[in-house]
């Protein structure tokens, strides 16, 4: 009996001790740097509002470190740059080029970052298929990330939602895909639309719109999700859900599986689980988010994308594997896609810029919230390297830029005035980020006493911004210039990724927004341009896209053309345009030609809500970089940023070839 | 069954009091202990011991008898069916103890569940508060998608926010409300329809508090036996009220089994219940 007991009270206080107690933090080496990645602050920007004295915590950067412009890459795309300050290398290096590239062999577009591979290998039983061999995601990026050297000298990392690297790279102690990641679908982010309107289906970029009916004030449908990668004939998974609508109250209750929800109209839910069961064993788990528009005179409720559920993702979206997971436990779960900001619902007007401003600020508060809790863990461990990014100035600014542009031809005073202060508002919210930052730092870390470990703060963007207010269709203008051959010359007929040009009476085409390629014989499916030709193509192609003018401003639509032989790294340059486009101040690739398509007039006015853009000329939308202390190597470029870094816990040579000269255009 | 509900919500909210700062693998862990040595008691006086023995010996003998004769087809699958015969013996003498320990035991699951088996709220967590109307009459039977609104009311203390008004299903005969937890303690309801008053416990956990494991109770239902006797952590409302059931929505709770793995609470005090009963049989001279 006395063993029994003493068994038992053992066994009692290994629970208090194992329940009450806590994990402890390892060692690591060097200074506390904390890098703040605000994509898309604008130089121009931060430095009229810091004169103005609305962000004071920038202004302490500036006193402490100093703040200057940080010339961004060719093309000025995210993915691009942020590529860059992964790897310390131009795109010719780390072969990220644009948001999309195609396959030569094939001519099909694809994205540029990541894609998802099916198993190759099925065991077929009936009408299911077993994968014998793991689907998994690949990452295009070339290059070591920076990162990696310094795990390799025992500094401890930590990178959160750092863009272009879905999948996770795997080596960082701690760490969060950012851009580039999927939502459930594979896809950048498709939301679903529910109306009972008549007619109201039809195809929109980013979403789909279903058409309902409702009987009785009950709405019954389901959440659509991928097709069901166990059967052998496609078919897709879904979700049944029931609305039980109260138009007297204005309200409804949601059930969706064993979870009920009450909203009344203009209310968003919080994350619902959803659950697609592609077997009885096997299911699929993702969140959700509901927001119910209207009940009256017609049924409309939005459901978000459906992202991989944090708590047990089905794609690789942190290191170690749960800690996506320990951040859902901390805080709450999170929207695991790349970029939250559901632009689409604005640009395909489903919702007005009030309701997409409020689907913004859940998915920015939820960044800001988690970063207070990355910061404390960050500050528990000794030394170590922080990298967090914040992308809501970038996505909104993206549909609300014309807010500060009344020239723009989308400029609408009765909407747009409104919102003139929207964006120096959120360039406060980061300069909050910044100031509890900096607090923090000197309350625990001794920023600011001088010794040797004295940590850095650096706070950094990308790119900056300006206005779009004219698109150059570069398919249209190659076209007209007869380098390219439509198969049909309707607009309306062209399908866009490439499906409408003629390949064999092609010389040169355009995909992506900045890219412009040789149809190159022995490259190209079916090139037409040999070797020998195509130097001189491309300088011919050049210096005739420098001589555009837009016949309407009478400006110059194109500022600088630079060739994949300019850039300093080579060895990632075979997937990449022979010429990138660089578009002159207010002007932009069309999206049309971005994705493919051929037809249509040469310059139109950008009349959508996506009036703001980086993606032009890189000299017109350099970064901004701010510092607690100067650096001891300086950076000009975010392609130097890295290895500035890295020299801060004295490991210098990063990247390994002397590269560091991504800008600069013959 | 409602005064020996009341008893137990009095005797277990009183004997679980002192642990409801710890980790709920400590009372589940005593709980366990001396559940484990009730049930051996009642086995050994509620049961045929010298029957179990000689069964239990038989068993033995038979499985020897596969054993030794393995190369005689004909002996084994006589003593398979020998075996099958004592197991089932085993199992009947076995069936007495069980009834005699089903009661008592589910009387003790239903307290626990209502102190281990729920999350409580958070301070700033909402919740639903779901009341099913009682069946009308034929003319206004169930499925009657456009019955009209009945009057019915809810009243929250101070400390619970109604966040919505409440939505009125028909075809459910259901009235919802989403409720925001404000303040910590145990907050009383009101839900007022017929005429009469209902009311329903609402516990929001203190985070700066000590004492978290305490009775919370997701349901309250009318006065069924099987209702009572599943879920006696409130009263029963009464049998002919218009009210058939309020329901508040809580989490499941996982409680962690000594720091190795998350489960639930019944799970945790099967295993250890189990342990200690077959640790302890010999001593107290119990044959299983």
């Amino acid at each position: 009996m006395k063993r029994l007991v003493t068994l038992a009270a053992t066994m009692l206080l290994a629970g208090l001790a194992v329940t009450c107690g806590g994990g402890g933090v390892g060692p690591s080496e060097g200074p506390k740097v904390i890098v703040l990645g605000f994509d898309g602050l604008d130089p121009a920007l931060t430095r009229q509002l810091i004169d103005e004295g609305r962000l004071p915590n920038f202004a302490r950067l500036e006193t402490m470190g100093g703040f200057t412009e940080l010339e961004t890459t060719i093309p000025p795309h995210s993915p691009v740059a942020w590529s860059s300050f992964i790897t310390g290398m131009d795109p010719g290096g780390h072969g990220i080029f644009d948001f999309l590239h195609r396959d030569p062999e094939t001519m099909i577009p694809y994205p540029s970052t990541a894609a998802a591979s099916s198993g190759g290998l099925y065991l077929d039983v009936g009408p299911w298929q077993f994968p014998l061999t793991g689907g998994d995601y690949e990452r295009f990026r070339h290059g070591t990330p920076f990162w990696d050297v310094l795990e390799e000298h025992g500094v401890r990392t930590t990178v959160i939602r750092m863009p272009a690297n879905f999948p996770v790279s795997g080596t960082a102690s701690r760490e969060l895909s950012g851009m580039g990641t999927s939502d459930i679908h594979g896809t950048d982010g498709t939301f679903t639309f529910y109306t009972s309107e008549l007619f109201a289906d039809r195809d929109i970029s980013g979403g789909d719109i279903v058409e309902l009916d409702i009987y009785d004030n009950v709405v019954e449908a389901d959440l659509l999700g991928p097709d069901n990668p166990l059967l052998r004939e496609p078919e897709q998974m879904t979700v049944p859900f029931t609305v039980y609508l109260d138009p007297e109250t204005e309200s409804a209750k949601i059930e969706l599986g064993d979870q009920e929800i009450v909203l009344e109209v203009g209310e968003w839910s919080d994350w619902l689980e959803v659950d697609f069961e592609m077997m009885p064993t096997q299911h699929l788990r993702g969140i959700c988010r509901m927001y119910l528009r209207a009940l009256e005179p017609e049924f409309e409720l939005y459901v978000s994308p459906i992202d991989h559920d944090p708590i047990s993702p089905s794609a690789p979206i942190s290191t170690p594997p749960d800690f996506a997971a320990e951040l859902a436990e901390a805080v709450d779960r999170f929207y695991t896609e790349g970029m939250p900001e559901d632009t689409k619902t604005l640009t395909e007007g489903v919702f007005t810029p009030d309701e997409f401003l409020a689907q913004a600020k859940i998915a920015g508060d939820e960044v800001a919230e988690q970063y207070g809790y990355v910061l404390d863990r960050f500050l528990e461990q000794r030394g170590g390297f922080l990298f967090y990014y914040f992308g809501n100035v970038d996505q909104i600014g993206h549909v609300r830029w014309r807010s500060r542009d009344p020239e723009h031809p989308a400029y609408d005073p009765e909407s747009d005035a409104a919102h003139a202060d929207l964006i120096p508002t959120l360039y406060e919210g980061l300069d909050a980020i910044v100031g509890q930052t900096l607090d923090r730092l000197e309350a625990e870390a001794g920023l600011g006493d001088g010794g040797a470990d004295e940590p850095l703060l650096i706070a950094m963007s990308d790119h900056g911004f300006a206005s779009w207010r004219r698109a150059f269709h570069l398919n249209a203008w190659l076209l007209e210039r007869g380098y390219l051959t439509a198969r049909s010359p309707d607009p309306y007929a062209d399908e866009g990724f490439l499906l409408n040009i003629d390949w064999d009476n092609t010389r040169a085409y355009g995909i992506g927004f900045s890219g412009l390629y040789v149809n190159l014989r022995g490259r190209e499916r079916d090139g037409t341009v040999t070797a020998a030709e195509r130097l001189d193509l491309v300088r011919e192609l050049k210096r005739e896209l420098l001589a555009v003018v837009d016949p309407k401003t009478g400006e110059p639509a194109i500022t600088e053309v630079h060739l994949r032989e300019d850039y300093a790294f080579q060895e990632g340059t075979a997937i990449g345009p022979d010429l990138i486009v660089g578009y002159g101040k207010g002007y932009r690739g069309a999206t049309e030609s971005a994705s493919g398509e051929v037809a249509g007039e040469v310059f139109s006015d950008n009349d959508s809500a996506w009036s703001g853009d980086h993606m032009m000329d890189h000299r017109l939308v350099p970064g901004v970089l701010l510092l607690s202390r100067p650096l001891g190597r300086p950076a000009r470029s975010i392609v130097d940023l890295p290895g500035s870094i890295l020299a801060e816990y004295g490991v210098e040579g990063f990247p390994p070839l002397a590269g560091g000269a991504a800008t600069g255009s013959p | 069954m409602s005064l020996l509900n009341a008893a137990l919500r009095a005797v277990f909210d009183v004997a679980l009091r002192p642990f409801a700062a710890l980790p709920p693998i400590v009372p589940v862990t005593i709980v366990a202990l001396v559940s484990g040595i009730f049930a051996l008691l009642v086995y050994r006086w509620t049961s045929n011991q010298p029957a179990i023995a000689a069964v239990k010996r038989r068993l033995f003998g038979h499985l020897l008898e596969v054993r030794l004769f393995n190369d005689d087809l004909r002996a084994v699958l006589a003593a398979q069916l020998r075996l099958l015969r004592e197991n089932l013996t085993y199992l009947r003498l076995n069936l007495v103890p069980l009834l005699w320990m089903i009661v008592p035991f589910m009387l003790l699951i239903a307290q626990l569940q209502f102190h281990y088996g729920y999350e409580g709220l958070e301070v700033g967590e909402q919740t639903l508060l779901v009341v099913d109307l009682a069946p009308a009459a034929p003319a206004d039977a169930d499925g009657d998608q456009t019955a009209p609104r009945p009057p019915i009311e809810l009243e929250a203390p101070a400390g619970v926010a109604v966040e919505t008004a409440g939505v009125w299903v028909p075809s459910l005969r259901q009235v919802v409300w989403r409720l925001r937890a404000d303040e910590p303690g145990r907050h009383e309801l009101v839900v007022r329809a017929d005429g009469g008053a209902f009311t329903k416990s609402l516990f929001v956990a203190d985070p700066e508090g000590a004492a978290q494991w305490v009775r919370r109770s997701p349901t309250r239902r009318r006065a069924a036996i099987l209702d009572q006797l599943l879920y006696p952590a409130e009263p029963s409302l009464p049998r002919g009220g218009p009210i058939a059931r309020i329901d508040v929505q809580y989490g499941t709770a996982a409680i962690s089994f000594f720091g190795l793995f998350d489960m639930h609470w019944l799970i945790a005090f099967l295993i250890l219940s189990l342990a200690f009963a077959f640790a302890l049989r010999n001593r107290l001279g119990v044959t299983l």
